[in-house]
């Protein structure tokens, strides 16, 4: 007798808006902390990597720069600027055998470590690393070593005129 | 001056007298209520399309600043060069994944497009009240 009095108030309350109204602030209440961590998660990793980057600049970066006087002081560590390390876009403007410099749009340096396990494409052609000139344009995924550099992953050279450039007509 | 008024209203008096009496319709009342209430809604409406059209031209100019900051931003940080890269290199998405994902999110210029973003939310939110308010039904034949 009990049970289905018990039953039906429970149905009741589940069917009920109140019922409803509790699940939906619950659910955007789990929404907005996960949103939040992850925020969190990546700033950390974001301001961890340029606090990496801006102690170790004068040893991976300059050394590269300084034959050709290419070279500006690093920019404050925390700001909008802070430097993500597991994606770059930007210029080569130096290369050595084992890593590029390049230069991003906001005009900051950044050291891109390459090894065998990098695959290096132009466009959807697998090339090699000798094919990293200076002055190309590249899109660069990773992980920051913890050096202030990116242990590059994924490399894809941007042509100039793009990937699909329109037949001029005879 | 006033003999002049008094005058004039004994004259019209003895004009109304003469006429034959006028009965007054019967639906005075309603008409003029009607009518009365139908101004009041054009009145309104009138001012809520106003307010309208303010809000839109702020929330243009509005929308033309903030959005070339959120445009310029989104290039700096090379963020659409990631989702291009994402969606025309499944190969990438299956070896560095986590990476992409996170290069992704870490360049996404979050302040740069919270503000259009909010303009846009705040500008319909806006152009939903004042409309829920328009009351063109409420207008009747007098």
């Amino acid at each position: 007798m009990l049970k289905p009095m018990l039953l039906d108030t429970i149905k009741k309350t589940v069917a009920g808006i109140r019922f409803r109204r509790i699940l939906t602030v619950l659910g955007a209440a789990v929404l907005a902390l996960l949103v939040f961590q992850g925020g969190v998660a990546v700033g950390q990793k974001k301001t961890e990597h340029a606090y990496r980057w801006n102690e170790h600049y004068r040893d991976s970066i300059v050394p590269c720069l300084v034959p050709t006087g290419d070279m500006m002081p690093p920019p404050p560590l925390i700001g909008p600027k802070a430097l993500g390390g597991h994606g770059l876009v930007g210029d080569i403007i130096a290369r050595d055998s084992e890593r590029i410099i390049l230069r991003n749009r906001e005009n900051m340096e950044h050291s891109v470590v390459i090894d065998g396990m990098t695959v290096i494409r132009r466009c959807q052609e697998t090339v090699r690393s000798d094919s990293l000139g200076i002055g190309e344009t590249v899109t660069v995924i990773g992980m920051p070593n913890g050096r202030g550099q990116t242990k590059s992953s994924f490399i894809r050279i941007i042509p100039k005129q793009g990937c699909n450039p329109k037949r001029i007509p005879r | 001056m006033n003999d002049m008024k008094e005058t004039e209203k004994n004259e019209c008096d003895r004009l109304f007298s003469r006429l034959p009496p006028i009965e007054t319709p019967r639906d005075l009342l309603r008409r003029t209520v009607c009518l009365i209430r139908n101004e009041q809604i054009r009145s309104a409406n009138r001012r809520q399309l106003a307010l309208l059209s303010v809000l839109t031209v702020l929330a243009a100019a509005g929308m033309l600043h903030f959005g070339w900051i959120a445009a310029r931003d989104l290039y700096l940080s090379g963020f659409p060069d990631f989702v291009t890269l994402a969606f025309t290199e499944p190969s990438i998405v299956l070896k560095s994944g986590k990476s992409l994902l996170v290069g992704i999110l870490e360049s996404l210029p979050g302040i740069s497009l919270v503000v259009p973003l909010a303009i846009i939310f705040a500008y319909l939110e806006s152009v939903r009240v004042i409309v829920g308010k328009f009351n063109q039904s409420g207008l009747t034949r007098c």
